[in-house]
């Protein structure tokens, strides 16, 4: 609940200027603790609650609407991705940066596309963390382009792969396919299809033969190239 | 190039009846959507000669990736598209052209973009979608 949350009276009061008000959803109190301090000494920066999980977060979201919110992605129960698909329901919702120990390029995606407007590690140097805030409240995005353009290629060579794929395989053999690229044997395969394991392997015979592979080998090695895993 | 129908898929406001505008300046007939849901619906009642599709909507029910994806998975539909992306210059990087012509992407373009830019590839596409 939000009376769970610790409130954080403004540090240095400033009766001119418009300060950027943030929430902050972290499950580690140390990291909770240092981002206060940080922002206490920052006149531009009013923290208006800090969180230790999502429910607490996104309790105290609604009722603050604050400017930002600086989000852990992983946490107990629902975590930074959960919270975000919670409050792309809402009719408003914040800026979001999330804070992250690390982050791959699909979960870089994945963020962008649930509608983060930054990502900072938290390894990074504290002024590059209050630039960030400050680009994204003044409407900017804080992303490392080259991971997103990297991930979003991997999406669109994946799809141009399936589609030159389907003009030769049935669904179902692009399906036995991804599964076996995916490490499965024809047994597990035949388990999860509902199939006999006599039919996954016509399956894969008749694949073999489509794509010109000698193998299983050959056909994951395939699938993986083409990014059908 | 003038008389075409171009749709436009793009979540926001401000960029796409910028785009709206310059092309219905240019003589095309626009169709804009905010969710590429209603893009998809309308590839089948407007049959558009290009789309200009942005990529990360996250308030759509489906979004540009999605878009691209279901428009991949379609064979039928031939139609060229010009993404705009904020991270498209990183992505235009990435793509081979063997890929972009597979999914029939014509051009990919980043934000902000000139609108002379965006005439100019939209132009082009329309070149292509004559062509091919």
């Amino acid at each position: 609940m939000v009376d769970d949350c610790w409130y954080v009276p403004p540090a240095m009061p400033d009766a001119t200027a418009r300060r950027i008000r943030l929430v902050l959803v972290d499950d580690h109190p140390l990291i909770i603790r240092g981002l206060q301090a940080l922002f206490a000494v920052e006149s531009d920066f009013e923290v208006v609650a800090a969180c230790l999980t999502s429910a607490e977060g996104l309790a105290a979201i609604r009722t603050h609407q604050p400017d930002i919110v600086l989000l852990d992605i992983r946490m107990p129960n629902v975590d930074g991705f959960g919270m975000l698909r919670t409050l792309n329901g809402d009719p408003v919702s914040p800026r979001i940066v999330l804070l992250t120990a690390e982050i791959d390029d699909q979960a870089t995606l994945e963020a962008l596309r649930l509608g983060v407007h930054g990502i900072v590690l938290k390894d990074m140097p504290s002024p590059s963390l209050l630039q960030c805030l400050r680009k994204v409240y003044s409407g900017e995005h804080w992303v490392e382009q080259r991971s997103v353009g990297r991930a979003l290629a991997t999406f669109v060579q994946r799809e141009a792969a399936l589609r030159e794929i389907s003009r030769v395989l049935t669904a179902r053999e692009i399906e036995v396919m991804r599964m076996l690229a995916g490490g499965l044997r024809s047994a597990a395969i035949a388990s999860k299809l509902h199939v006999s394991e006599g039919t996954v392997k016509t399956h894969l015979h008749r694949i073999y033969e489509k794509l010109g592979v000698k193998g299983r080998v050959q056909l994951a090695l395939l699938a993986r190239e083409k990014g059908i895993a | 190039m003038t008389g075409k129908r171009i749709l436009v898929v793009e979540d926001d406001a401000l960029v796409r009846e910028a785009c709206v505008d310059v092309l219905a300046d240019r003589g095309h007939t626009v169709v804009a959507v905010d969710d590429g849901e209603t893009g998809l619906a309308e590839i089948a009642h407007t049959a558009p000669d290009v789309i200009l599709l942005d990529l990360l909507m996250p308030r759509a029910k489906v979004d540009g990736l999605e878009f691209l994806s279901r428009i991949a998975a379609a064979a039928v539909v031939q139609t060229p598209i010009v993404i705009v992306s904020a991270v498209g210059e990183a992505l235009a990087e990435e793509v081979s052209s063997h890929v972009a012509a597979t999914l029939r992407i014509a051009a990919i373009l980043g934000k902000p973009v000139g609108l002379d830019r965006l005439v100019q590839e939209i132009d082009r596409a329309l070149g292509l979608a004559v062509s091919l």
